[in-house]
């Protein structure tokens, strides 16, 4: 699965333009707000009709032989009231379209987010958050304008066309002969430029990103820029970027500048066209449908109908991009929709009661697609209730990936892991992670206060209760060293913190959900020695009476463990207590003193 | 679930409207607002008002061939009628004859159509030179004053907001200028236009229309006014929704692991809630301007058809000239339709200004004697001003300073270091070490007390100059997303190959780099190859050490790696040439105890200072805070059933003892 998501990240550029299904599939996200979008069709069509009726008044009016002598509110009524419905038809259009796509993409968007809630680990090892990120914000929107402009822009479209043809072959019908003629060149032109114009817009908007990335770079690298005085290097790198966008994008004008008023140009050879054929008509004594001479009044509707339907033309480039970018926002939202999570709630799935922590891992074996290495291979493993396991070996030996599989992050590709006898595909995640207690590497905090962040597990723990708590494990003390104790605010992930405090209040709220298994990656690892040693006192109270796994780091966290594995290319090279391992003079040994020794430097 | 969604949605359609009439009521435009707004535009447009004013005689030249084509029609419709025909009073009738007509009508549009072809186009053309050109300026000084601002800014702000908030707002004022700006000329072109050349037809009918007209269009004014709070909420709800959605995704495991997730679904869906109505509220706004604006121009039909019926009664008018003036009504419907568009986007520029130009009030430097990093974003290096530092003793008197907004820094540190040594940093986090460092490479200033180096304040000397000197190695490593080549070379671009190959060797990475595919080209940071903390560390370190400064500063730079490569990266950095001046940040003995002095510190002071063989006795505050190497000393002790593999070698509690 982890493959196949990489490979459809970079595919994203080979993507076919436009897939109509997804497309389609946009719309069914209208959901119950179908009708409504309905009627603002509906609505549109009737505001479009206004419109032309206007004209079609106009044209009568110039006409009219008994212009003096007629009452004039008889007159001037009729404009009136086509430019009212016009006007309260397209004003309610507009607002109902808005509101549904509104409420219809704040409901994709809380699937799309409830959907990211049920995936694995294996697929946040693959996506960076911030591609997730644009997904959720510029993806979402891009589906947004398909569902409001397009389907506001073809009724429009369709509309005024049928209107203007119909009323035009009322008149004549010869008189369509002009459009007959320019409507293929009007679209092979368009063909063309859009081409062009794609080409240099995709180009333009590449050159943006560079730039946003280069800013971003140096505000989140700012110290490393100053220490090393690199400000009018980058400065200068910057300036490079930005000129080469401001040519991209003044390109882009003149590419536009030719081709916008070339429709223009062919818009009004069109008319011209229509002029002199009207005239030609004319002379040439012919007669409108219903057999009379054409008159000035036809020939000024002609005109103007003309006129009506060359702009909504114009908006068939827009529909044509606006739908290209949703397509593909839309496929790539959709992959996500559509992927079933790789862990889930078996059928049938039962609560896991609560546990005394006993886990047994049989023939386990985990890679993370067919065509990848094994990462692990034929793991077998007894953790007694309330003991200590603790993890060495090598970066990338598969530590980390043992105890996210341990954790059921992960499915093992075969064997089984079972805790206190129930196998972990058979039990509900829910019941199982409630009892579970996992402290990653670096500990994330949520935005909120300290206090917020240890309410996540502690729920409705009295304040004391959980002031008792934190003294137990040493806490307290690092927590009222905070500008503002339990009520400092900590904004995303921990920044302003230093990595010992977060990494203490993060076992703090681990062990306030009272876990009966303790999943801790290198906890100490990143830490000075005041908090090292700290989150070293903390680890040895909390594993008393609960089943731990520790990801050691610094084998001082290892020696206390009631077992100890070696993890070493993939598969446990050696496994037993810190005295046996030393005594077996193998891999633990070497690693042991590898680590500790001082080797000599003269 | 499902029907969890529909519930809220439900709840929140009532709320949307009671929310929208509060914030109408109590929200009020800061006092800054057109302060803000005057100095973006300033950036943008200074040094281009000949431009400005080329485009705005194009933009009239465009509208004027605009409103040729209803006045060729309507001599069309009077030629047909056989009514007089005239252009602003003058006669037609010899030019236009009942024979060449039908040549005249048929040339006369294409030709106008051709000239706006060729106006258009280089309209198009400035105004995108115009909009790009005041990117251009307004992106290189968000660029050089962001780079400007000191690190005590830089401390307090959130990065990851800091950096989404200025690429928003340059991307919304960037969509101001690139059409709406110029959006603004169009229409008062277009309506300047329409209704100069209504009035010469018929005095009546303009005036009725431009009495309805400017009714609707005071809704304008008043749409800044409620539109800009509107708008502004609806920012910061994005900002939220987006906040919460990335934090989820980042502590996901944990939520995960926690069983939150129905909460955090409760959370993100009120953010996303939040958002969704505030722009429901702008776009309803919105419509309101742009509904009253329509309305303008559709009430005026039927007024402008009474005005000029009852004047064609009175033998005034003729028809085709009644077709003019409602061709004329209607081409307004166009303009007025822009001008809602740019009011939009102008109230988001707004909003965005706004934030820009507070970033640029930020008035938060380190004085620099060579003003190297000033606000007009000028690039020249001031070569002139680079005088040769002096070399000699590192002195710190009587140093005192505090981070703002916290009691926490030094105290009164005084020390000195001559060319050469090396010095080892000690104490608990948040005793001021790194404190100590980033203020002899003058990150900080001191709030009293003096840095020289042999003998001269460093507050005189060009801050880039002095840091030329110094080589950092942070705790925190950051690299950036180029090749590893280029990262090491980052603090000297001028560095051969075999140079960054050698510093690399000398900080232990040249086997890890080879082992990628790429090796040295190899892309890293955040959008390349993940390092682990170690390697990272690595990296950073070859990056200080090709530097070759004078001063190398370690800040805890080899936390991340095991201990025997952080021994033989100790042994590079020591056998580096003796005149560097090395200034080691420790949290192990083992890393100063070649240094010549170290220093203990406490809470920002020095509580103990002297050569490791003194410092290290039982009893000194230094083996209090290093209780581990005395933890290792047992350990030592336990280990002795267990020689070591390559017997003979002095074991850690050789070194610490002798």
């Amino acid at each position: 699965m982890a493959k196949t998501l990489i490979s459809e990240q970079i595919a994203d550029k080979d993507r076919p333009e436009l897939s109509p299904r997804s497309l389609i599939r946009c719309f069914g996200f209208l959901g119950r707000y179908t009708p409504l979008v309905l009627i603002g069709a509906i609505l549109c069509v009737i505001c479009v009709w206004a419109e032309m009726s206007l004209i079609n008044e106009i044209g009568l009016l110039i006409d009219r032989s008994d212009l003096s002598t007629t009452p004039l509110w008889t007159l001037a009524a009729p404009f009136l009231f086509y430019g009212v419905i016009n006007r309260v038809c397209g004003g309610t259009q507009w607002l109902v379209t808005v509101y549904s796509t509104n409420r219809a993409t704040l409901m994709l968007r809380k699937a799309f987010f409830n959907k990211l809630q049920t995936l694995s680990k294996a697929f946040f090892d693959n996506h960076k958050i911030g591609w997730l990120v644009a997904r959720n914000s510029s993806d979402i929107g891009r589906i947004n304008d398909f569902l409001t402009y397009p389907l506001m822009m073809i009724s429009i479209f369709v509309t005024t066309t049928v209107f203007a043809i119909s009323k035009i072959i009322r008149i004549t019908p010869l008189m369509l002969v002009p459009v007959i003629i320019s409507m293929p060149i009007f679209a092979l032109l368009t063909g063309y430029y859009r081409n062009r114009m794609r080409r240099a817009q995709r180009k333009a908007s590449e050159q943006n990103s560079r730039i946003v990335a280069n800013i971003s770079e140096t505000v989140r690298g700012i110290r490393v820029v100053h220490a090393f005085s690199r400000e009018d290097e980058n400065f200068n790198h910057f300036e490079n970027l930005n000129d080469e966008n401001r040519k991209l994008n003044i390109n882009l004008a003149r590419l536009n500048g030719l081709f916008m008023p070339s429709l223009d140009f062919i818009g009004m050879l069109n008319m011209s066209l229509v002029v002199g054929f009207s005239f030609w008509l004319i002379a040439q004594g012919y007669k409108t449908s219903s057999g009379n001479p054409i008159t000035a009044g036809d020939v000024a509707q002609y005109v103007l109908y003309m006129n009506a339907i060359l702009h909504p033309l114009r908006m068939i480039t827009d529909i044509y991009s606006l739908s290209i970018s949703a397509s593909a926002a839309a496929e790539r939202v959709f992959e996500i929709l559509d992927i079933t999570p790789a862990i889930k709630d078996k059928p049938g799935a039962t609560d896991l009661p609560k546990i005394k922590g006993e886990i047994n891992v049989r023939d386990l074996s985990f890679r993370y697609n067919d065509d990848q290495p094994w990462v692990l291979r034929d793991i077998n493993l007894q953790i007694p209730a309330g003991q200590t396991l603790a993890i060495v070996g090598e970066t990338g030996a598969g530590k980390t990936t043992l105890a996210s599989l341990i954790a059921h992050f992960y499915e093992p590709v075969s064997g089984e892991i079972s805790v206190d006898g129930y196998p972990l595909k058979d039990v509900t995640l829910k019941s199982y992670h409630s009892q579970l207690g996992f402290v990653p590497q670096q500990g994330y905090l949520f935005t909120g206060t300290v206090m917020d962040n240890l309410r996540f597990t502690a729920g409705n723990m009295p304040e004391e209760e959980i002031y008792r708590r934190a003294q137990e494990l040493g806490a307290h003390q690092t927590i009222l060293s905070l500008p503002k104790g339990y009520e400092t605010q900590v904004i995303e992930g921990g920044e302003g913190l230093s990595l010992g405090q977060r990494q203490i209040i993060a076992i703090l709220r681990a062990v306030l959900a009272d876990p009966q298994i303790m999943i801790m990656d290198e906890p100490t690892s990143s830490l000075d020695i005041f908090h090292e040693r700290l989150v070293q006192q903390a680890l040895d109270k909390i594993s008393r009476g609960r089943t731990t796994i520790v990801i050691a780091h610094r084998l001082s966290t290892v020696e206390n463990a009631d077992q100890i594995i070696v993890i070493n290319k993939h598969s446990i090279a050696e496994k037993g207590t810190h005295t046996e391992l030393l005594e077996k003079k193998d891999a633990y040994y070497n690693i042991y003193h590898h680590s500790l020794r001082n080797p000599d430097i003269e | 679930m499902q029907a969890f969604l529909i519930d809220s949605v439900h709840i929140h359609d009532s709320i949307i409207i009671i929310d929208f009439l509060h914030m109408l009521y109590y929200r009020r435009l800061p006092l800054s607002y057109w302060d803000n707004i005057r100095l973006i535009l300033r950036i943008c447009l200074r040094r281009r008002i000949v431009l400005i004013l080329v485009i705005a005689i194009a933009v009239l030249g465009f509208n004027i061939l605009d409103l040729a084509m209803p006045k060729a029609l309507q001599l069309l419709v009077a030629s047909l009628n056989n009514h007089k025909l005239s252009v602003l009073g003058i006669s037609l009738e010899n030019l236009i004859t009942k024979e060449n007509r039908i040549i005249f009508f048929t040339l006369i549009l294409p030709v106008l159509a051709l000239l706006k072809w060729v106006v258009g186009y280089f309209r198009g053309v400035w105004e995108a030179k115009l909009g790009q050109g005041a990117l251009y300026d307004l992106r290189n000084k968000i660029f050089s004053k962001v780079q400007s601002l000191s690190f005590a800014y830089h401390d307090q702000t959130h990065s990851g907001r800091f950096i989404a908030n200025i690429v928003e707002d340059v991307g919304q004022v960037s969509m101001f200028f690139e059409r709406p700006f110029f959006m603004i000329l169009q229409v008062l072109a277009g309506l300047s236009c329409i209704y100069a050349f209504m009035f010469t037809v018929c005095w009546q009918a303009a005036t009725v229309s431009l009495a309805i007209m400017l009714l609707f269009l005071s809704t304008t004014l008043l749409f800044r006014r409620f539109g800009y709070p509107v708008y502004l909420h609806a920012r910061a709800s994005l900002e939220t929704m987006v906040s919460s959605f990335s934090e989820n995704m980042e502590g996901n495991l944990l939520i995960r692991s926690f069983g939150r997730q129905e909460q955090e679904r409760d959370k993100f869906a009120d953010a996303a809630n939040d958002y969704h109505n505030a722009v429901m509220h702008s776009r309803v706004l919105w419509n309101l301007l742009n509904q009253s604006l329509l309305w303008g121009v559709f009430l005026g039909i039927p007024a402008v058809v009474y005005v000029t019926l009852k004047l064609l009664q009175q033998g005034q008018f003729s028809s085709d000239n009644i077709f003019l003036i409602f061709m004329l009504q209607t081409a307004m419907v166009m303009q007025m339709r822009i001008l809602s568009r740019t009011v939009d986007r102008g109230v988001h520029f707004s909003v965005s200004a706004q934030r820009l130009g507070g970033l640029f009030h930020v008035e938060d430097y380190l004085p620099d004697v060579s003003d190297l990093t000033t606000l007009t974003g000028s690039n020249d290096p001031h070569p002139s001003c680079l005088v040769d530092l002096p070399h000699g003793t590192l002195e710190l008197s009587d140093v005192n300073f505090a981070y703002r907004g916290s009691t926490a820094g030094v105290n009164g540190i005084s020390m000195k270091i001559e060319e050469g040594q090396t010095i080892g940093l000690v104490g608990e986090t948040g005793s001021g070490k790194s404190t100590l460092a980033l203020l002899m490479c003058r990150f900080y200033d001191p709030d009293s007390g003096s840095i020289t180096i042999g003998g001269e304040d460093i507050r005189h000397m060009p801050v880039a100059q002095l840091r030329e000197e110094f080589a950092l190695v942070f705790q925190d490593t950051f690299l950036f997303s180029a090749s590893i080549k280029e990262n090491i070379s980052y603090g000297k671009s001028s560095a051969s190959e075999d140079e960054i190959i050698n510093a690399a060797k000398l900080a232990k990475s040249h086997d890890f780099i080879m082992e990628f595919p790429e090796g040295y080209d190899t892309i890293v940071g955040e959008r390349g190859v993940t390092l682990s903390g170690g390697q990272r560390q690595r990296i950073a370190i070859a990056r200080a050490i090709l530097r070759e400064p004078r001063f190398l500063v370690l800040d805890d730079a080899t936390s991340s790696l095991d201990m025997a490569t952080e021994k033989t990266i100790e042994k590079s950095i020591n056998d580096l040439p003796r005149s560097i001046t090395r200034i080691i940040i420790a949290h192990r003995f083992s890393s100063i105890e070649r240094a010549d002095m170290v220093y203990v510190l406490s809470d920002g002071r020095v509580l103990e200072q002297g050569t490791p063989r003194t410092l290290n006795r039982p009893g000194t505050e230094m083996s209090r805070i290093l209780q581990l190497s005395e933890d290792e000393d047992k350990k030592n002790n336990s280990r002795e059933d267990f020689p070591s593999p390559e017997c003979g070698q002095v074991g850690p509690n050789d070194i610490i003892n002798c």
